[in-house]
């Protein structure tokens, strides 16, 4: 099954980067829908079908953890898998990351191994908690 | 050499390795050399508060800005804003990698939006970073060219 990604990701290079890497991961991708901020990706979202959401935490407009906790609020959304992308390392930050539920996190740098290996224990979890 | 030097050269060195699919190569015998005045660079500048403030800069050569951002882009066709921004990333994530394993795991910094800006050519554009003594200073010799990466703290830190 081919999974429809939304980037959320302030920068463009940043979201070309990331792109660049999940086509480099050997997952099977459909399309490749972009935002350049959080309520730019909550509109992708509201007309786009979507598998798998990554997305940067510092933003204008709309943040990643204020995306996120707008779209736990939707019930369609509610349990849309989010990866959260980011070079922050504060463990007390990623930690609240984590603590949202279908949330996992991938600190840069990162290769194209980590991200399939996430997305996949993402996915996979999701399977098992619908069966 | 500051103490931390290995440190900041490792994570450097990984981060272009990864994200640029940089070449580093083995230590260069004048590691603190400086930037050769003459040879057009590009440097990043990426401020951060918190726990602790200061800049971090990532220099490199304009030759190599080209193929890093290639690397990184998956395309030989950037603009020039693209590649510039590339370069940007690259220090933005060095330097929120830098921070923790310097100045701790439970620290809190903000990092601003990189800086991007041309050097070699003219007069160092920004003057403070010119006359202030880098905490800690690496160059990597890369297949690419080379790179040099700069942390400097505002106030004195026990890095």
């Amino acid at each position: 099954m081919s999974l429809n990604v939304l980037l959320v990701d302030d920068s463009s290079t940043m979201r070309a980067m990331v792109a660049r890497t999940l086509a480099m991961s050997g997952l099977s991708l459909g399309a490749v829908h972009q935002a350049s901020n959080g309520r730019e990706g909550l509109d992708v979202l509201d007309r786009e079908w979507v598998d798998l959401v990554l997305v940067d935490i510092n933003m204008p407009v709309m943040n990643g953890l204020e995306m996120i906790g707008e779209l736990r609020r939707k019930p369609e959304l509610a349990k849309l898998p989010v990866i959260v992308v980011s070079t922050e390392s504060s463990q007390t930050r990623i930690q609240q990351v984590q603590a949202q539920q279908g949330v996992c996190f991938i600190h840069k740098p990162f290769t194209p191994e980590t991200v399939r290996e996430v997305i996949e224990q993402l996915v996979e979890g999701l399977e098992h908690a619908t069966e | 050499m500051p103490r931390n030097e290995p440190l900041l050269r490792q994570i450097a060195g990984q981060v272009l390795e990864t994200m640029a699919f940089a070449m580093v190569m083995p230590r260069p015998e004048s590691p603190d050399a400086p930037v050769p005045e003459s040879e057009p660079a590009v440097c990043a500048t990426v401020r951060f508060d918190g726990a602790a403030t200061g800049t971090l800069s990532l220099t490199v050569p304009r030759a190599a800005v080209n193929e890093l951002s290639a690397n990184m882009l998956s395309q030989d066709d950037a603009t020039e804003q693209q590649r510039l921004d590339a370069i940007g990333e690259l220090a933005n994530i060095i330097c929120g990698n830098v921070l923790p394993t310097l100045l701790g795991q439970s620290a809190v910094f903000n990092l601003a939006r990189p800086q991007v800006l041309a050097v070699g050519l003219d007069p160092a554009p920004d003057a403070d970073l010119a006359t202030v003594a880098p905490t800690t200073a690496t160059r990597l010799d890369l297949e690419q060219g080379w790179a040099q990466v700069q942390l400097t703290l505002d106030a004195p830190a026990m890095v």
